[in-house]
């Protein structure tokens, strides 16, 4: 399974990495929004973390390129602020408050693709 | 014979049967008598001797037309007195043969005086009776029985008498009586009588014969002189020629004619040609000329002055002419004059015949019946009927005189008295009535009877139409002159439209059948229709003009009429007025109107491109007059008037009338318009004065309220006039002094507005008030009082506050959000290595990363808590069971409390349903809870209750904690207010943002070191309500 994880974090890129790696996924990474869409093209991955707040594309607007291409990829929004009310992120599949208490996040990851 | 000479036959035979044989004869042809066998007494030949001497004596003296002399006829009583022995003798005598009570002209030997008056008429009767019977009565008075005889005959001193008629040859002419005979001692006998009624017949002769002498003289006589007298009292002269050309005759007058003094030279028996010897004036030739022609012949001269006119008769008998000459100055003269008179008489004629026949008067005469006698043209030309079809009908142009009317009508005029000018109504011959003027004048004989009468009569309907056109026109101004003191009375515009209208239309009024009042809208240059008075057809318009007068009506009546009556708003007219409109962008006389400010009468409206079809089609109008009204040199409106249903032509006159009315009533139309203005804004003020929630009110410089509006009254619970003319400290404040606290104590002497925020306005209660103060100034400057606009504000700053604090939360919260944003990134880099560092790690250095991971959990706690406050999150709608949703809250948090606190659930059994958003009102209550769970030090209690109150659902979450401190009290609801050490002191703030997003409130009550309750109050969802919406 492809996970590509989007995070302007370098920091927080390397966590999900890591965390993800150890879960078994085969993990992709992409620093901003224009190069979401460059790793997606090429690596065609399962599931996608997209972090909204980012300098450049923001999230919301990678989520609707993904959909536009793939609308049946899952999509996790994962930011450092509660979205919920936002309109814009209703197209995601899962929403999930970065915490450094990664369960909820692996959790929401393997039940999405399990549906799948 | 001798010399005797009969005479008279008759007497000669009768003396010849009485005497036979015996003869009397008398010397001048008496009579004689021949006595045949008895011999005759001597004294009785001698008495008959004696009469017949006396009487041929009297006859020789010739004496014609003189009555035998007394003394003759005396010695004639006397002689036959003797020869009839008797002691008297009277005879009765007249020449006129009086047969009757002839008189008595003589006596002899008679006493008259021992006649009385009965014993007169005895004898006179006696006479009468032997004249009438024409014998002898002989009447010898009974010696023994006197008083018999006296009753008979008189008291008479006779003893016997005897009456002997006089009869002569034309009959008998008196009696002779004889009184007691003196010898035979026996009185008269019949021999006497014989012997008498000879003496008598001898008498009788003579008288007979002087009686006819007398006679015939004395005729002939009068005769000629009643001849004499006729010619001469005659004026005419008259002149008898004979053949000789002699006058023969010539009366009195004839002097005249010859220039004689009356009676000096007469004419007669001078030959005529010396006496006339004028050739212009001579009768002679006119006999001549008579003669000649054998008959009457005329002839008129002429000297100097005088005309005579001659006429000859010719008596061709004796070949004597009758002249006359009559002067015929005179009656030339007057016929002269006569013929002048005729002439003038003719001329006054035709002059007054023409005069009549040309007169404009109708002259007509009437006879003393009243019947029409003449009848001239303009009689014919005033009364309509032709002279023939009137003669000889009693006046029939006066109706009315009919009757018993028209006895006293001639009775009137036939007094003498002319009646003059009298102005009354005749009628036409087609029925119609025309006003006269008639003068009646009797028409007198010489005898100053009626026999006529002569009537003038002048046709004044003219005249009358005229005078009543002024009289109109008189009266019209009066009832304009009304109308427009009743316009002035009403300031209401409608009312005084419709007035004006009415004024153009009612019969006293302009009189017009229609009115339509238009008024100039400027803005969308256009004149409409306000309204219309009149009436929508011929039917209606007879009956209007007949009841609807202004005339002895008060004005209020006036004002009912119009509101009442046919014109009345809404009639079919009304409407058709009111929806007409007329664009002034067009030029028609409307638009021209209004623009030149002057009145338009318009005739043929049909055929004319000016006139508006409205007009035409929608009024059906052919002729009409439109009149501006002008007010302060701006047209307001428009009146159009017509007269649609009486045809009369619209004059100058009523022109010009209108156009007067129309500045009237404009006038009044601004003035009830700026009244109208003035009353809208007043009752707009007013509106807003008495609806503004605000107190309002205006205190004079003594501070005692002037007015106020409702709301002040409604605040204080005071009825206005409590409000009213008092001091504001008393209306507001129940107190006599001022309020310390008053505003405007600071603003009063100052003379600026001042708003100021107090509490205790009113009676010291808690509410804020804004006090707005606004000083009134006068004319001069000087402040007369002060406007006050009080308003509640309490809610207003509670909302005030309230927004502050939002907007405190808000700034915090967007600067909160962003920190987070910040931190939390790091954060979980941190705990996330830290969590994969203490996988790899052994103890006791795993140690060091479970409190790294703790403290980094505790910080993402705080900042979900931070940012959950800050997000402007949507809110959910779901029905929400209160007591289910505490129900869960208390068994999520039941476990997290330490043992020693009890927690107790008094839930109501009715169902508390509302709509709302579950999880945050369970962030809400669980924040609750966790406070009163915080609260409590050691053991206590937390009960959470709930119950219905209408349509509220109220819980109370009570705990028995230390309580909140009162100065704390204000702040526990603020954002990061926290008393204690833990939590991030927005869990309060959260909970009353959930209640009020819910429409809902909470209140806190807290007694320090006895606990705190806090109260929710959430409004219920009204399942009734929302069945029924459903």
């Amino acid at each position: 399974m492809k996970v590509l994880i989007v995070d302007d974090d370098p920091h927080l890129r390397k966590l999900y990495e890591e965390e993800l790696l150890d879960e078994g996924y085969e993990v992709h990474i992409a620093s901003s929004g224009k190069e979401a869409l460059e790793v997606f093209a090429k690596v065609n991955p399962d599931i996608v973390t997209l972090d909204i707040l980012m300098p450049g594309m923001d999230g919301i607007e990678v989520l609707r390129k993904l959909k536009d291409q793939k609308p049946g990829l899952p999509v996790i929004m994962s930011t450092a602020y509660d979205y919920r009310d936002d309109f814009s992120v209703w197209a995601s599949d899962a929403y999930v408050v970065k915490s450094a208490d990664m369960t909820e996040l692996k959790s929401t990851i393997k039940r999405l693709l399990q549906k799948k | 014979v001798g010399h005797g000479v009969l005479h008279q036959p008759d007497v000669a035979r009768r003396l010849g049967q009485i005497y036979e044989g015996s003869i009397i004869s008398g010397p001048a042809g008496g009579v004689s008598y021949f006595p045949r066998g008895a011999t005759a007494g001597t004294v009785f030949l001698d008495a008959v001797r004696f009469l017949a001497e006396t009487l041929s004596g009297a006859t020789a003296a010739g004496l014609p037309g003189v009555l035998m002399k007394d003394a003759q006829m005396k010695d004639i009583c006397a002689a036959a007195a003797g020869a009839m022995e008797a002691a008297g003798c009277r005879i009765r005598f007249s020449f006129d043969n009086a047969r009757d009570a002839a008189p008595v002209c003589a006596a002899f030997g008679v006493d008259e005086a021992a006649l009385d008056d009965f014993s007169r008429r005895r004898l006179d009767e006696l006479s009468r009776e032997a004249i009438t019977r024409g014998e002898a009565l002989v009447v010898n008075r009974p010696a023994g029985r006197p008083d018999d005889a006296t009753q008979e005959y008189g008291r008479a001193w006779w003893k016997s008498l005897l009456v002997v008629p006089l009869a002569g040859g034309d009959g008998i002419l008196g009696a002779m009586e004889l009184f007691d005979k003196k010898t035979g001692g026996r009185g008269f006998t019949a021999a006497d009588a014989e012997r008498a009624g000879v003496l008598a017949s001898v008498a009788a002769l003579g008288a007979g014969r002087l009686a006819a002498l007398n006679r015939s003289e004395r005729d002939a006589a009068r005769a000629e002189k009643r001849l004499e007298g006729v010619l001469n009292s005659s004026e005419n002269a008259v002149m008898i020629l004979d053949s000789d050309n002699i006058i023969k005759y010539a009366n009195r007058p004839v002097g005249r004619w010859i220039g004689a003094p009356e009676g000096e030279k007469t004419p007669v028996g001078r030959l005529c040609l010396d006496v006339f010897t004028e050739d212009a004036f001579s009768p002679c030739r006119t006999a001549a000329k008579s003669l000649a022609a054998g008959r009457a012949c005329t002839e008129v001269f002429r000297r100097a002055e005088r005309v005579a006119e001659v006429c000859a008769h010719p008596v061709t008998a004796t070949g004597e002419c009758v002249i006359t000459i009559k002067d015929t100055t005179d009656l030339t003269a007057r016929r002269d004059e006569i013929v002048k008179l005729y002439r003038k008489a003719a001329e006054t004629k035709v002059r007054l015949e023409n005069l009549i026949g040309g007169s404009a008067d109708g002259i007509v005469t009437l006879d003393a019946d009243g019947k029409v006698t003449s009848w001239n043209k303009s009689a014919e030309k005033i009364f309509g009927y032709a002279g023939s079809e009137i003669l000889g009908s009693f006046i029939p142009f006066l109706p009315n005189v009919t009757g018993e009317n028209k006895k006293e009508f001639l009775e009137l005029i036939s007094k003498g008295e002319t009646l003059h000018e009298i102005e009354t109504r005749g009628y036409k011959k087609d029925g119609t009535a025309t006003d006269i003027s008639l003068t009646i004048s009797p028409v007198k004989d010489i005898d100053d009877a009626v026999t006529s009468l002569n009537i003038i009569a002048r046709d004044i309907s003219r005249h009358k139409i005229m005078e009543d056109e002024l009289i109109r026109s008189n009266q019209r101004l009066s009832h304009m002159i009304f109308i427009s003191s009743a316009m002035r009375s009403t300031l209401s515009l409608d009312k005084l439209l419709r007035m004006i209208l009415t004024a153009a239309t009612v019969q006293d009024g302009l009189a017009f059948n229609r009115a339509v009042l238009f008024m100039h809208d400027e803005r969308r240059a256009m004149l409409t229709g306000a309204m219309g008075v009149g009436p929508s057809s011929r039917q209606e318009a007879v009956k209007i003009w007949r009841n609807l007068s202004f005339e002895r009506k008060s004005l209020p009546d006036i004002l009912n009429e119009i509101e009442q009556g046919p014109l009345r708003e809404d009639s079919e007219f009304d409407k058709l007025g009111a929806a007409l409109e007329i664009p002034l962008a067009f030029d028609t006389y409307f638009s021209r109107a209004v623009a030149e400010k002057r009145p338009y009468n318009v005739r043929n409206a049909r055929r004319d491109a000016l006139s508006p079809a409205v007009v035409t089609n929608g009024l059906e109008s052919d002729a009409y007059a439109v009149v501006p009204l002008i007010a302060k040199d701006k047209v307001v409106g428009v009146l159009w008037v017509d007269n649609l249903y009486n045809e009369r032509p619209i004059t100058g006159d009523d022109i010009e009338f209108l156009s007067n009315f129309a500045d009237q009533a404009a006038a009044a139309v601004e003035n009830a318009r700026l009244f109208e203005q003035a009353r809208m804004a007043e009752n707009e003020l007013s509106n807003i004065f008495e609806s503004i929630t605000d107190l309002v009110f205006i205190t004079d410089t003594d501070r005692r309220v002037v007015k106020a509006n409702k709301a002040v009254c409604e605040l204080t619970d005071l009825p206005m006039e409590r409000v009213i003319g008092r001091r504001c400290h008393e209306v507001f404040h129940g107190q006599d002094t001022l309020w310390a606290f008053c505003p405007n104590f600071h603003v009063s002497g100052r003379v600026k507005a001042a708003v100021s925020e107090v509490e205790g306005f009113l009676n010291g209660s808690a509410e804020t008030y804004s006090v707005s103060m606004s000083p009134i100034f006068d004319s001069h400057d000087a402040v007369k009082g002060m406007v006050h606009i009080v308003s509640n504000v309490t809610e207003i700053k509670k909302l005030r506050e309230q927004l502050a604090r939002t907007e405190k939360v808000a700034a915090l919260g967007e600067m909160a959000a962003r920190v987070a944003h910040e931190i939390r990134t790091p954060l979980v880099s941190i705990g996330g290595f830290t969590r994969r560092l203490a996988e790899k790690i052994e103890p006791p250095l795993n140690e060091y990363t479970d409190i790294i991971i703790a403290e980094v959990g505790r910080l993402e706690a705080l900042l979900r808590q931070t940012l959950g406050f800050v997000r402007e999150s949507k809110m959910s709608k779901e029905l929400v069971d209160v007591n289910t949703l505490l129900r869960y809250v208390v068994r999520l948090l039941r476990h997290s409390f330490r043992g020693e606190v009890l927690i107790e659930e008094r839930l109501t059994t009715e169902s508390l349903e509302l709509l709302g958003d579950p999880n945050r009102l369970k962030e809400a209550f669980i924040n609750l809870i966790n406070n009163a769970h915080q609260s409590i030090e050691g053991m206590g209690r937390i009960i959470v209750g709930t119950r219905r109150q209408s349509n509220l659902a109220v819980i109370e979450i009570e705990d028995t904690g230390k309580g909140i401190d009162k100065a704390e009290m204000k702040y526990i609801f603020d954002p990061f207010f926290t008393t204690r050490m833990q939590g991030t002191g927005l869990g309060l703030a959260i909970t009353r943002k959930v209640i009020e997003e819910h429409g809902g409130a909470i209140e806190v009550k807290s007694n320090v070191g006895a606990g705190t309750i806090f109260k929710i109050n959430l409004l219920l969802k009204e399942v009734s309500n929302e069945g029924l919406n459903s």
